[in-house]
């Protein structure tokens, strides 16, 4: 009998609606990738990939289907692919992966960095920037990553009260090594000749100008009554010079060819014919190199300071007097001997070396190079400020403790409601509200698709708990004689629920200030916390208000 | 089971005075001395959490990594060991973990850095955060009742929940953080909470005054005795340092507010009443 009165009910209606909803967002399934299920003997990925493995991106690929693989199976090179959300790269020589693979189900919760395990990073700009070069800013970090397929990596201008900017830079699977070497890094890139000049009594010439040893606490020189350093540069003929050193009685200039801007654009893939990319095993390491492409003006600079160079001859080889210095943010990278062929030539396609003992990293090298002159150096310099690091196997067990913590509290809780009222009908009601309430906080998450953290985790603890207390309250004004009159049940659940939304309000007053102040952790807590209690005051406790009426309805408390 | 409703209650009331004097001299002496104890998110610094499969006692992990300046905490929890080691400079974190990976086993860990004048920062705005928060909740009281005095028990009762669990937590070593920063202000969401229920029943019910106490201490040690068991659980099973620091705030708050609540609270209120009849409805 009651429980037809139930069904007429438009407030069970909603909750049960939301319950369903909710059960849809979080079950359906989405693809996302594919799962290794078996590696050949004879795969060239065999040591770096295991069965079970998730790979959903592959040189900038998505990968959703086995299908996609396909036109990998001819593929040579460097193998960029994304394994379990971490970059992997695999040198593959003779075509064929040799794995077999099976679209992925993947879970619709997002999942934040606290719990999958990841970097956190925050950035300042050391000086004032407006929010165009922010934006410039944003963008050319968004480059670099964009070769590294961390598909998880979020990028998030963040403003404190004060109005000061920082960007916020979240990897999954991402180690504090690539924020620091990769995203941090300005990227300022120099490509310089080196010309020497012997001077004859602390005197010579060079390019029609005199030069002679000046008198500074650091090395310098002076040309044309121009004191020059190894910081500050001067213009000859329209190109810069900075002092590199002085060694005996020879002065060495440093004439700068290339910078960033310079770069039209590099070669990440080897194609035959178009562009150099390789890998080379040498005897003690591995050699890496690719070309890159500079602008017309940068080459007629490299030419007019090649033109004059004397030839060296050595062995079979002849070189220039001269070589390529390559900086990377002030720190040299590489000092590339210039064939004589190219004296006077406007060389458009400089190769970068590099050489690491290690395969692996030689290649975890060359690809963050890549990255940095692609991309472009970065508008403003970044600092470090604030790091947070888990690794995903805390995150992982993190997830079943907070699943037993989680069935563990509701089960103290029913208990504790037990005892008090000593019924089922009241206990078990309470458990199942507040597991559903649970139920639709999530849903709405993955429907919104709201990372899941720490920070939501605790806001969705406080937000059961408020109605936990909120049915408790409920229930009581039900049961409740007051002397010799007694209310209507309306007239109970009319004031049980004025108790209800005076409580609901002042939390949430509570949880405005973090909202607006909010850095990280507080503001993402405060968020849920407020969305909880919400779905709490409309869905769940009007719901439950009906059913403890109907169920508990006139039944008087034991004393 | 009847709870107890003493007719003398007055006298009662000298114990939750006494704790808020107590607290008060406690934060005072420690803000004018040392200052608050603060977790690397509010003062800057590197920290980081290894959490290893078999229990070492401290004094070995501390033999094995003093070649770095480090302070070393532990803590045991349900599903291991976790060691603690806080530092200045954060270029050495790979260099200690693996140093520690070399004879222990590791089942993950985590590092947080935070700069010095970031965590400033980060303080500045907690504290502005709780104080607004505090506002905030008063205005929202005074709307919700519409009557003077008894909204300011409410407000005066949640400013002394706040300033004990700062005194106990700061003596028994818990550092404030941003996490617990959020437990106190969650707290006092708590705190009202049952302030309310209380406050409604007294002014807006019918029915003998004792009664309607006995009733509203009935409800509200229910409502706070199912939190704490839920805390409890989470303190000792969740296994992760935010939510067992969350949960520890939790559990003294709550633990005060019963007695800020239902001592004296209720008796101010019973003061009130008795003073005032024509405002219960």
């Amino acid at each position: 009998m009651e429980w037809k009165n139930l069904i007429k009910e438009w407030k069970i209606w909603l909750l049960v609606l939301a319950i369903i909803i909710s059960l849809f967002a979080l079950l359906a399934p989405t693809s996302s990738g594919v799962t290794v299920t078996s590696i050949s003997e004879s795969s060239p990925l065999k040591d770096d990939l295991r069965v079970g493995d998730i790979i959903d991106w592959i040189n900038e690929e998505t990968i959703s289907s086995p299908e996609d693989l396909i036109k990998f199976e001819t593929f040579t090179g460097v193998l960029r692919y994304n394994k379990n959300n971490q970059l992997t790269l695999t040198q593959i020589e003779t075509p064929g992966l040799g794995i077999n693979t099976v679209k992925s189900q993947d879970g619709t919760l997002n999942f934040g960095m606290d719990i999958i395990g990841g970097t956190r990073v925050l950035l300042e700009p050391v000086e004032n920037i407006s929010t165009e070069v922010m934006e410039q800013t944003l963008a050319t970090l968004q480059t670099r990553i964009n070769l590294y397929g961390l598909k998880e990596t979020k990028f998030q201008t963040v403003v404190d009260i004060t109005g000061k900017n920082y960007i916020q830079i979240e990897m999954a699977g991402g180690s504090t090594r690539e924020i620091d070497d990769l995203l941090a890094k300005q990227g300022k890139f120099d490509g310089k000749i080196s010309k020497p000049v012997d001077l004859i009594g602390g005197k010579g010439t060079f390019w029609n100008k005199t030069i002679e040893v000046g008198n500074c606490t650091n090395d310098c020189v002076i040309i044309d009554g121009e004191t020059i350093d190894n910081t500050s540069p001067i213009l000859i003929n329209n190109i810069n010079f900075t002092l590199w050193k002085i060694e005996n009685s020879t002065v060495y200039l440093l004439g700068s060819a290339f910078t960033s801007e310079d770069i039209e654009s590099v070669c990440i893939q080897e194609q035959a014919g178009i562009c150099a990319s390789r890998l080379i095993k040498r005897s003690n390491g591995w050699e890496f190199n690719f070309q890159v492409f500079v602008s017309e003006e940068s080459a007629n600079r490299f030419a007019e300071l090649t033109r004059d160079a004397k030839k060296i001859v050595d062995q079979q080889n002849e070189y220039l007097d001269a070589y390529l210095i390559l900086f990377l943010d002030g720190e040299t990278i590489d000092e590339l001997s210039i064939a004589s062929g190219l004296a006077g030539q406007a060389y458009r396609e400089p190769v970068i070396t590099g050489f690491r003992e290690d395969q692996t990293e030689a290649l975890a090298e060359k690809l963050r190079m890549q990255s940095i002159l692609q991309s472009g150096s970065l508008p403003v310099e970044l600092e470090v400020i604030k790091v947070d690091q888990i690794s995903a196997s805390l995150g992982q067990g993190f997830i079943n403790s907070a699943i037993l913590a989680g069935l563990g509290a509701a089960l103290a809780v029913s208990i504790v409601i037990f005892i008090r009222y000593r019924k089922i009908k009241i206990a078990l009601p309470v458990l199942l509200t507040s597991l559903s309430e649970v139920l639709i906080i999530l849903g709405a998450a993955a429907i919104i698709k709201y990372t899941i953290d720490l920070a939501a985790i605790a806001g969705i603890i406080a937000a059961v708990g408020t109605g936990v207390d909120s049915q408790i309250m409920i229930i009581d004004e039900i049961l409740m004689r007051e002397g010799e009159q007694t209310r209507t049940l309306k007239q109970k659940i009319k004031r049980a629920f004025f108790i209800i939304m005076g409580s609901a309000t002042t939390t949430i007053a509570a949880m405005i200030p973090l909202m607006i102040i909010g850095i990280g952790v507080m503001r993402g807590f405060a968020i849920v916390a407020t969305i909880g209690v919400l779905i709490g005051i409309f869905i769940t406790r009007p719901a439950f208000g009906r059913i403890a009426e109907v169920l508990i309805g006139n039944v008087e408390e034991k004393k | 089971m009847n709870l107890p409703v003493p007719d003398n209650y007055k006298k009662y009331m000298i114990i939750p005075i006494i704790i808020l004097v107590l607290s008060l001299l406690f934060l005072g002496y420690k803000l004018g001395t040392t200052g608050l104890d603060l977790s690397i998110d509010l003062r800057g610094g590197t920290e980081i959490s290894i959490e290893l499969t078999s229990a070492i006692p401290v004094s070995q992990i501390q033999s094995e990594l003093s070649q770095y300046n480090l302070n070393i905490r532990s803590i045991e929890s349900f599903t291991g060991q976790t060691i603690i080691l806080e530092m200045e400079n954060s270029d050495q974190v790979e260099d200690i973990i693996n140093t520690v990976e070399q004879t222990h086993t590791i089942k993950g860990w985590s590092q947080q850095t935070v700069g010095p004048a970031l965590g400033e920062s980060f303080f500045a705005q907690s504290q502005i955060a709780l104080l607004l928060a505090f506002v905030a909740m008063a205005i929202a009281v005074f709307i919700i009742f519409r009557i003077f005095m008894p909204s300011i028990y409410v407000v005066f009762a949640g400013f002394a929940d706040i300033v004990e669990t700062l005194a106990l937590s700061q003596l028994l070593g818990i550092e404030l953080s941003l996490a617990t920063f959020a437990a106190l202000l969650l707290l006092l969401g708590y705190s009202v909470d049952t302030d309310v229920l209380l406050t409604t029943r007294i002014l807006k019910s019918r029915g003998d005054l004792k009664d309607k106490i006995q009733k509203s201490m009935k409800t509200g040690l229910t409502m706070t005795v199912t939190t704490l068991a839920a805390l409890t659980v989470l303190y000792f099973v969740a296994g992760n340092q935010i939510i067992t620091q969350i949960a520890s705030i939790l559990i003294i708050g709550l633990l005060f507010d019963a007695i800020n609540t239902w001592i004296m609270n209720i008796n101010l209120l019973r003061m009130y009443v008795e003073k005032h009849p024509e405002k219960v409805r």
